[in-house]
């Protein structure tokens, strides 16, 4: 079931903005269990940003316009640090997860207003997320670019030491910033990093096992964010699996790293860290772990992650890296 | 957790792939290793199922997905506490 969109605006106090004043948005979002939606525009931000509301205006009539699941990025967040900036997504960012599903489909063309202003806005939340130990998930669907590709799904990318992300998107995919249809309107110079990036040999994955309460997710490290030895730098990315088409699906948005093995993620250099290594990466359900771990209150039960890092056999996976 | 370059043993059976031909004696004996291997360390796996065992190109067999996976003791065995594949719960 889709959810319907509340207007933030209503219930903000005080005297309405110009943003503010704009027709109620009645449409649609796809439903992401736990995640929070709001309209795009920027409600206080709007105060901040004297020239955000003549942006916004027109772009979010044309999103009222348009059908659902146009240009969207889900977010799947716990805590504060507001950063209202995403089109149909509260950027919020906390020492718990961020989850981002990004997909921009075909309408790019008026995003290059509006996220020149969120890409603004979403680098300050996401370094203090950064030094909060958090990591950042980027889930990008085909075709991931413009606005979307700057201010969520590409944030990952960006070069920083300390930083833990993890990028993923499938071989066709298309992902890059700027579309042909907007080349030239925006300075290159916004660009805050590389544009222009796409196709196989930037990412992929695999993503399977949706039903169930993990995915699986295969990865290729590129970058030291898993690794503390110093000189690397760069993003997390997919790499290709041959998997036939049937196990290939999209992650579920509701799939976000469960607190206690996610810190697998922000330890040090261990054994097979190496950059370039191949890893497999677990997402579990939060709320579907936590009803399986409900049945064993009181008793000490391993963690998995501990579980499988004491097994070491040739018939079983082997586990590294994890709290 | 390592990669393993290979398929589920789910996908081999559903395609009735050619690489288990003159290979399923071995295969199981591959899983019953790793399965005592699990026991003798106080664990028990609770969802071994196709789907949860890979095999690589080379042929080796891997358990994978511990997360249902609990200490062997009493205190973890409640009546009523039953999880895994429907299709290969043991039929007690």
């Amino acid at each position: 079931m889709p959810l319907r969109c509340a207007d933030p605006c209503a219930a903000q106090s005080g005297p309405r903005t110009r943003a503010s004043k704009g027709t109620r948005w009645s449409g649609t979002l796809p439903a992401i269990p736990g995640a929070r939606y709001s309209r795009w525009s920027a409600c206080r931000e709007t105060d901040k940003w004297p020239g955000s509301a003549r942006v916004m205006s027109p772009c979010r009539a044309k999103l009222a316009a348009t059908p659902p699941m146009v240009g969207w990025s889900g977010w799947r967040r716990t805590g504060h640090l507001p950063c209202r900036s995403g089109r149909g997504g509260d950027a919020d960012f906390s020492a718990d997860d961020a989850f981002v599903h990004a997909s921009s489909r075909r309408r790019r063309s008026h995003e290059e207003g509006i996220f020149a202003h969120a890409m603004a806005k979403c680098p300050p939340p996401l370094g203090r997320y950064d030094k909060a130990g958090g990591l950042y998930v980027s889930i990008r669907t085909n075709p991931t670019m413009g606005g979307v590709a700057a201010s969520f799904a590409l944030q990952g990318d960006s070069p920083s030491p300390s930083r833990a992300h993890l990028s993923v998107s499938r071989a066709a995919d298309h992902l890059e910033y700027r579309a042909p249809g907007i080349a030239g309107r925006v300075p290159d110079q916004r660009v805050p990093f590389e544009a222009r990036v796409r196709g196989p040999d930037l990412c992929c994955a695999r993503i399977c096992a949706p039903k169930w309460h993990v995915s699986w997710i295969t990865v290729s490290i590129r970058t030291n964010t898993w690794d503390s030895s110093p000189g690397c730098s760069g993003g997390a990315v997919a790499k290709r699996e041959d998997q036939p088409a049937a196990h290939r699906t999209s992650t579920s948005a509701s799939s976000c790293l469960a607190g206690r093995d996610r810190g697998a993620c922000r330890r040090s250099a261990g054994p097979g860290q190496e950059a370039g290594a191949h890893r497999l990466l677990k997402i579990l359900d939060k709320e579907k772990t936590a009803k399986f771990e409900a049945r064993f209150l009181g008793l000490s039960r391993p963690m998995e992650g501990a579980i499988c890092t004491a097994l070491r056999h040739k018939n079983i996976v082997q586990t590294t890296n994890t709290v | 957790m390592e990669l393993i370059d290979g398929n589920g043993l789910n996908f081999l059976i559903e395609t009735a792939s050619p690489r288990l031909n003159g290979h399923r004696i071995d295969f199981l004996v591959q899983m019953a290793e790793g399965i005592d291997y699990i026991h003798k360390q106080g664990f028990m796996h609770r969802d071994i199922c196709p789907r949860n065992v890979m095999v690589t190109e080379a042929g080796l067999v891997k358990i994978i997905d511990f997360g249902l996976t609990i200490p062997n003791t009493a205190d973890f065995h409640k009546p009523g506490n039953r999880t895994g594949t429907p299709n290969y719960l043991a039929p007690r």
